[in-house]
Parts: C-alpha cells; sequence; structure tokens
C-alpha cells in the first residue's frame, strides 16, 4: 500500500504537515534511524493518508461500512419520499416538482405546511407544467416557494419584534 | 349598524371566493378564483392565515378531504362560509354602501 521513499524526500514534504502535540517534530525525526523513522511515518500516515498519498489502513472496511449504511438508508429516504402517496396515488406518469425546493418548504409553519405544499404541488402538476412545460413550471414553482419561505420569514421576525417591545412596554 | 366584526379587504376577498367556489373552496382554488377576478397574486400562506383567523372568529369552518394524486397524496383542506361569515360580509357591504353613498358623481358607477 506504501512505498518507501528516501528519508530526505519524506522530510521536505513534512513541512507542511501540522504536527500534534506529543508527535515528533521534524528535527526528531532526522536524527531517527531508518527503522524507527519509518514506525513514526507509519503512524503519521494513518492519522493523515492523504499527504503520503495513501490512505489510512482500515479505509477498506470503512468504505464497505458506509455502502452499508448507505443500502439501509435507502429505502428508508424512498419511504419518506413516497410515504404521502400511496402506491394506490401515486402520480408516477406526472413530472415532480424540484425536491429541493419542496425540502425548503420545511421553512414554514408546520400547521400550514401540509397543505400549502400539496397546493404548490398540485398547480405545478395540474396547471403550470401543461401550460408552460416542465423547465418553466419548475422555476415557477422555485419562485413560488422562494416567496413562500419570504412571507413565513418576514411573518415570524415581526411576530418576535413585536413580542419582545410588548415584553418591554410591559415592564 | 353593528361594527365589532368589520372585515378587512383581504378577508372580505377570502369569504367571496370561499362563498363563489362553495364545495370546491381550498387553498389553490381560492388563491385561483382571487387571481382571476382581482389580477392579484396572493401568496398561500397569506391566505391560510387568514382562513385561520376567520375559522378562529367562526366565520368559516374546515375539513379534511381525501388525498388526492395530483398533490401528492396529500389531504385538501376545505372550507365553507357560515352564517356568522356571510353576516359579517353583508354587514361590511352595507357599511362601504353607507359611506358611499352619495358619492356617485365622484367615484362612479362603481359599488
Amino acid at each position: 500500500m506504501t512505498s518507501k521513499r528516501s528519508k530526505k524526500d519524506v522530510i521536505s514534504q513534512l513541512k507542511s504537515f501540522h504536527f500534534m502535540p506529543g508527535e515528533p517534530t521534524i528535527e526528531m525525526l532526522r536524527t531517527l534511524p531508518e527503522k524507527e523513522f519509518q514506525n513514526k511515518l507509519s503512524e503519521l500516515r494513518y492519522r493523515d493518508g492523504r499527504i503520503w498519498g495513501t490512505r489510512p489502513p482500515n479505509w477498506q472496511a470503512e468504505r464497505k461500512a458506509a455502502w452499508e449504511v448507505a443500502k439501509l438508508a435507502k429505502p428508508i429516504m424512498k419511504a419518506y419520499w413516497s410515504r404521502r402517496a400511496p402506491q394506490n396515488l401515486s402520480a408516477d406518469e406526472s413530472p415532480s416538482p424540484p425536491r429541493f425546493f419542496e425540502f425548503l418548504l420545511l421553512l414554514i409553519p408546520i400547521r400550514q405546511r401540509d397543505h400549502v405544499v400539496g397546493d404548490l404541488e398540485e398547480e405545478f402538476r395540474s396547471i403550470t407544467v401543461p401550460k408552460y412545460g416542465k423547465r418553466l413550471a419548475s422555476i415557477l414553482y422555485a419562485w413560488q416557494v422562494l416567496i413562500e419561505i419570504a412571507r413565513a420569514v418576514i411573518t415570524g421576525v415581526r411576530g418576535v419584534a413585536f413580542g419582545w417591545i410588548f415584553a418591554k412596554l410591559s415592564k | 349598524m353593528p361594527t365589532r366584526k368589520s372585515l378587512g379587504e383581504f378577508e372580505q376577498l377570502i369569504l367571496l371566493a370561499v362563498l363563489r367556489l362553495r364545495d370546491d373552496a381550498y387553498g389553490m382554488r381560492i388563491r385561483l378564483e382571487i387571481k382571476e377576478r382581482t389580477k392579484r397574486t396572493v401568496s398561500l400562506g397569506a391566505i391560510y392565515t387568514t382562513l385561520e383567523r376567520l375559522e378562529a372568529k367562526g366565520m368559516i369552518t374546515s375539513w379534511v378531504g381525501d388525498p388526492t394524486p395530483e398533490r401528492g397524496g396529500r389531504a385538501k383542506k376545505f372550507f365553507k362560509l357560515e352564517a356568522s361569515g356571510q353576516r359579517a360580509l353583508r354587514e361590511s357591504r352595507a357599511l362601504v354602501a353607507s359611506m358611499s353613498s352619495g358619492l356617485t358623481p365622484i367615484l362612479g358607477g362603481a359599488m
């Protein structure tokens, strides 16, 4: 996995390395015998494989574990996105609004969220897409989402400000 | 003439839209109705906030319908105008009519 390089090369490269407290300094490494130098070097490699062009010793296991987690997460995410659309109601044929902007709608008050998201999606599917095409409809959808978020934020800030002024006045 | 529950302009628009749409009054349709008739674009958040306020005043009632595929499986929230809402609308119109009576030469025939 690693190739031996000359001590001089390695030490010149170490000048950009950020040593942690308790780790040997460049001067100390320079004075070490070859074998001990390679041992210390491998410890530093483990800490930050990028600098040496190598990876941590257990990188394959880590990658495998990450894939396993991703595999487990996939059906959960799929269920999350489809939970609102039961199988018999799924509108697979019609285009969906941009998911990113739908995600942004989490910023609006929870009591209105479901209805606002549903209304925007219905307008997207049944009015704007047939009228303007998917591309322009997506832009309009994004614009409406931004307006809804801006409105929610302004209302929230105004509410906090009024609350603060009222609290100050009532003191 | 009772004026304790006078309605704002936007509240009147919402109530009139609910009245027009009858059994099909929900957020998106109310917005489209207002847009078609007044050429004003309003946000859904503003509509729902006003509807919530009117519901708290007892002028409208709401119920949740069945999920539909075009809404991604989400349910519609329908609204219905109640007697107190109709009364408030009548009073608001009467208020404006009484204030504008005799001003037709200046304001024109509108109202």
